[in-house]
């Protein structure tokens, strides 16, 4: 479902410490930044991307030919000027939407299940610049 | 034409088995040796001394009265009280399409006999489907019969 971008979108921008902390920099694969832009786009920032969808478990029960449940795979970068300030964010990030999934504000997005892993936390000296990935893997039912 | 696994199902004292993900039917012959000096160039020869069937079969785990789990379907703790009330079941093997993959292809063979369930084992980890798998041995013997 490729709204569930929008989900992880919508759930950092309800989180007032957080969307104050990056000034509302938040991008959606929907909005991006063209090139020329990216040098200046002011830290820290949040960057949210849909990276695609995996079918869930079969059974022989499904008479089509796809499964009831979908995965989605979405990717939360998250770009700051220090390390200290990196791992706040990206903390404060998984918090903001650990809340939006249990208190179901997910503009009606039905969701079944998800799990969240981080990747590892990388430099890019030439902004300079820290940056980590949050990858969220979200059941939804394929309707 | 190839069937696809969805498409083969295994009833079980007359219900599908819900949510299943595979079944097994295994049929296997016993053959002793029977070989003597007469064989011909060293040749073994072998003589048929009996006949076995099984069935195996993996599902996620369901239960009773759901969308899967229904009057056609039966769930892991149906197939669980099977076990523990360790009687006799009529296994069916048959070729299935349409609603759930539950209705048997018109003409098609269908494989039965009586099996006695002797096998649950019921896997529950965090943060997935629990899953169970069941088996149960042939008790006389699989006979095909013609398709309704």
């Amino acid at each position: 479902m490729l709204d569930t971008d929008s989900f992880l979108v919508s759930a950092i921008k309800a989180d007032s410490r957080l969307n104050g902390a990056i000034d509302g920099n938040i991008f959606p694969t929907a909005v991006p930044v063209p090139d020329e832009d990216l040098d200046n786009v002011p830290l820290p920032y949040v960057i949210v991307t849909y990276d695609g969808m995996t079918q869930d478990t079969d059974t022989k029960d499904q008479s089509g030919f796809e499964s009831d449940s979908d995965i989605n795979t979405c990717r939360v970068e998250v770009v700051a000027e220090s390390r200290e300030s990196l791992a706040e964010l990206i903390s404060d990030a998984r918090r903001a939407i650990r809340k939006f999934f249990e208190e179901g504000n997910g503009d009606g997005l039905s969701v079944e299940d998800y799990t969240v892993s981080a990747g590892r936390v990388d430099y890019d000296p030439l902004k300079p610049c820290y940056y980590q990935d949050l990858t969220y893997q979200i059941t939804t039912p394929n309707d | 034409m190839k069937i696809k696994g969805q498409n083969l199902r295994l009833l079980v004292g007359g219900k599908y088995i819900a949510a299943a993900t595979s079944c097994t039917l295994h049929v296997s012959m016993k053959l002793e040796d029977s070989s003597t000096k007469d064989s011909t160039d060293d040749w073994d020869e072998k003589e048929i001394t009996g006949k076995s069937w099984d069935i195996s079969t993996e599902a996620l785990y369901t239960v009773p009265d759901t969308s899967e789990a229904d009057a056609n379907g039966s769930s892991a703790e149906d197939i669980l009280d099977l076990i523990l009330a360790a009687k006799e079941v009529e296994i069916e093997f048959q070729r299935t399409a349409g609603e759930k993959n539950r209705v048997p292809v018109d003409g098609a063979k269908v494989y039965s006999g009586k099996a006695l369930p002797n096998d649950i084992s019921i896997k529950a980890s965090n943060r997935q489907n629990g899953t169970f798998t069941f088996q149960a041995q042939g008790n006389g013997p699989l006979a095909p019969k013609a398709g309704k």
